[in-house]
């Protein structure tokens, strides 16, 4: 076994950028779920959305690798990539609905939605509706905020990185995001630890 | 009971990572090879098309010019009519595009490069001194009549 596998993400990025395949797709397949389950957050628990925005943050990623210097950690360096990548695809998302709109009700039924389908199955529980229902009514960096204090525990040091904002901002962002999301877990019947 | 008591408790992290699809799908490294070596190529052809209209472009403005300087009685024009004007740039825009061509076409890349790059005289001496800077040029680009005439004879030959 050769010794990439073991290796740093900063020595996987530094050989990736320099044009190593193998290098690129270990680490991306050691950062693919989490990036995953960013997306999912970020655009509200719509599945194909999130697979879409995760690719694209791959893509984004490949072209990107050659500006990481690793002054910073690397996935400060690739949330603020998934950041860009899931409001792109809030973004097309929003256009194909307005597109979607101006069909009539009966091709609109024949079409794929975000919130029919197989994704269903994703969210078979009252619990995970309902978060899906409370981060819809969030904006998207007030979800990604939740996500990546919450779920991964990123310190304020790396919101700050990744958002672009002054501490202040992400601190008085997150509380506001919180509240919100506890308000409306709460109409629902959850209290959130 | 208190309404609190009556709510269900949600681990706020783990039912946020639950979003995530499930069975999760695989990256897919195939894709994205193929959308950046096409990439790639279109940036190559972008890059391509740009030197291919440069110098048609500076023939353009050359044409343009004499035909502005022409329609100023006060001033000198080395061309004997701005229809001629008019004719020689196009002719030597033909000779540019023609493989293998030198003399007006060398001279016209020359013109393109230097002079319409953005940090070039053209751009830099837009204003008083654009007239004299193109006169000379076109006094430069013309004075070698052999050089010229071998030019778009070759272009017609072909």
């Amino acid at each position: 076994m050769d010794d990439l596998v073991a290796a740093s993400d900063a020595r996987l990025a530094a050989q990736a950028a320099s044009g190593d395949r193998r290098a690129f797709e270990l680490l991306a397949t050691r950062w693919w779920e989490r990036m995953l389950r960013y997306a999912a957050a970020a655009v509200a628990g719509d599945a194909q959305l999130a697979e879409e925005a995760a690719q694209d943050a791959l893509m984004r990623l490949h072209r990107a690798l050659p500006r990481f210097r690793g002054d910073s950690a690397f996935g400060t360096f690739l949330y603020r990539i998934c950041r860009n990548a899931a409001i792109d695809a809030l973004r097309s998302q929003a256009r194909r609905r307005r597109h979607y709109a101006a069909l009539s009700e009966e091709e609109e039924a024949r079409l794929p939605s975000a919130h029919r389908g197989p994704e269903e199955s994703l969210l078979r529980h009252d619990e995970g509706r309902a978060l899906r229902k409370a981060l819809d009514r969030l904006r998207p960096d007030e979800r990604s905020l939740i996500f990546l204090k919450e779920a991964e525990g990123m310190g304020m040091d790396e919101l700050v990185r990744v958002f672009g904002l002054p501490e202040g901002t992400v601190k008085s962002r997150l509380f506001r995001a919180r509240a919100k999301l506890r308000t409306m877990l709460e109409e629902d019947g959850y209290v959130i630890d | 009971m208190s309404s609190t008591e009556s709510r269900a408790r949600m681990d706020l992290a783990s039912s946020l990572r639950a979003l995530a699809p499930a069975p999760a799908p695989s990256p897919d490294f195939a894709a994205l090879y193929a959308a950046e070596e096409a990439r790639e190529l279109l940036r190559r052809r972008r890059r391509t098309l740009l030197f291919r209209t440069l110098p048609i472009a500076a023939c353009l403005v050359m044409a343009l010019t004499a035909l502005g300087l022409k329609s100023r009685p006060r001033q000198q024009s080395p061309f004997v009519s701005a229809s001629g004007a008019v004719t020689t740039a196009t002719e030597a825009a033909r000779s540019l595009l023609a493989p293998g061509l030198g003399g007006g076409g060398s001279a016209l890349e020359q013109f393109a490069s230097s002079t319409l790059s953005p940090r070039g005289p053209f751009f830099e001496q837009r204003g008083g001194g654009l007239e004299s800077l193109v006169s000379d040029y076109i006094d430069r680009l013309w004075g070698d009549e052999g050089a010229n005439d071998a030019a778009l004879t070759r272009s017609a030959e072909l």
